[in-house]
């Protein structure tokens, strides 16, 4: 009886001297090997595309093949530059912005999501008129904080949430942010 | 036979004893609260892998929970709160330290520990050596995080998470999607679409507003 519960003791003196030494131990791993474990990839959902066309009837979806040459001599094929999403209104649910034409007006369309809906926005103005070169610009995350640029006379934006940057090729050219429930825009150039 | 018997079940005790106590030690770091933190060797330093969430200093004098909007404001000495007010925010997300407690000689970083500095993190920007640092220092999947195609992987157990910040006005934001830790002068921050680690956010040098909001905070070890 005794030598069982000393072989007992001797395997979870082991057993704990394994996991002490295992959790002390210095991290070494192959991280950039790591990354290769991610595969997945998400875009807006069928159902939110299919929606926006639903309330601009005039729109098409801009497509990754419409892009210009001259675009993907600045990025990765592997991008996806026609939409993006992120929380942009502090309710900590992702919203969604994509680019669109309108005949050959290029436009951004901002989705905002509550717990049972959506809210679809379309800017008023053109982003660029698209020629048979093809698209130029993309959209991207601006992340809240402070941007400066110099125009005529120097300007700040400070955004305290997130918003969607819409660039053309690698230069920033516009900053769509929400602020009391309505998209404003800061021009850039 | 017997007697010897006695002294090796003894010495298997002490030792089993000494095993367990000094594995304590190893992997985790109490605060004067009584919070325990796991902690995790990334190279040469060790970090704490849960936010901070002490009330009091290391001499145990008490830390202000600043509430509302005006007392968050007005305040001028070290203060914390958390996000949205929300108690139950708090055993995920830690709290959110004003710049103060930074600064505050009583301390509170756990005996031992300290705020990290911007060469801390060049040092672990160094030992990781990738420009996707954040995805190996974000908490692995969504649970915390919002979806994106850059999900963390948390290879260095550091778990970074999106735990938002409140601004100088009280106010709280980006919960859920952007994370910010404070070194001694600025801030670090992730993002929940981002592989990178940030420093872009908030410099006290530059612009002393940001002493007056309110960020995580991730110790780490002396050493």
């Amino acid at each position: 009886m005794n030598g069982l519960i000393n072989r007992v003791f001797f395997c979870v003196f082991l057993w704990f001297f394994y996991g002490c030494n295992n959790s002390s131990q210095e991290n070494i791993v192959d991280f950039e090997r790591t990354i290769s474990e991610q595969d997945n990839v998400f875009t807006i959902p069928k159902e939110i595309k299919n929606a926006i066309l639903r309330q601009f009837p005039s729109v098409e979806i801009i497509k990754k093949e419409e892009y210009s040459k001259l675009f993907w001599d600045f990025y990765d094929s592997s991008i996806i530059p026609n939409e993006c999403f992120t929380d942009v209104n502090n309710d900590q649910l992702l919203d969604y912005a994509i680019l669109v034409r309108e005949g050959n007006k290029l436009k951004l369309v901002i989705i905002l999501s509550d717990n049972k809906d959506y809210s679809y926005w379309i800017s008023p103005f053109s982003i660029e008129k698209i020629t048979a070169e093809g698209v130029n610009f993309c959209v991207s995350i601006k992340p809240a904080g402070r941007t400066d640029v110099v125009k005529k006379v120097p300007e700040s934006l400070v955004i305290k949430k997130n918003g969607f940057l819409v660039r053309n090729l690698e230069q920033d050219h516009f900053v769509f942010y929400e602020e009391n429930g309505k998209i404003k825009n800061f021009k850039m150039l | 036979m017997k007697q010897l018997r006695s002294i090796y079940n003894y010495t298997a005790l002490f030792l089993f004893l000494c095993v367990a106590f000094s594995c304590k030690n190893a992997g985790t770091v109490e605060d004067i609260d009584g919070n325990i933190y796991h902690t995790t060797r990334i190279g040469n330093q060790t970090w704490m892998v849960e936010n901070l969430k002490v009330t009091r200093f290391n001499n145990g004098d008490s830390v202000k929970y600043l509430k509302s909007n005006n007392d968050w404001k007005q305040e001028k000495q070290a203060g914390y709160s958390f996000y949205n007010n929300d108690i139950a925010l708090v055993k995920d997300y830690g709290f959110l330290y004003n710049y103060n407690c930074l600064q505050d000689i009583r301390g509170i970083a756990p005996k031992g520990w300290r705020i990290p500095t911007e060469d801390d993190l060049r040092e672990l920007e160094s030992f990781i050596k990738s420009n996707s640092a954040g995805i190996f220092l974000k908490e692995k999947g969504n649970s915390h995080w919002l979806t994106s195609n850059v999900i963390g992987n948390n290879a260095t157990r550091f778990t970074a998470l999106p735990g938002g910040y409140r601004d100088e006005e009280g106010s709280f934001y980006m919960l859920k999607s952007n994370g910010y830790y404070w070194t001694k002068t600025g801030s670090f921050e992730f993002y929940h679409w981002s592989s990178r680690m940030f420093q872009a956010f908030a410099d006290v040098r530059r612009d002393s507003i940001f002493k007056k909001y309110g960020f995580s905070v991730k110790c780490i070890k002396q050493e």
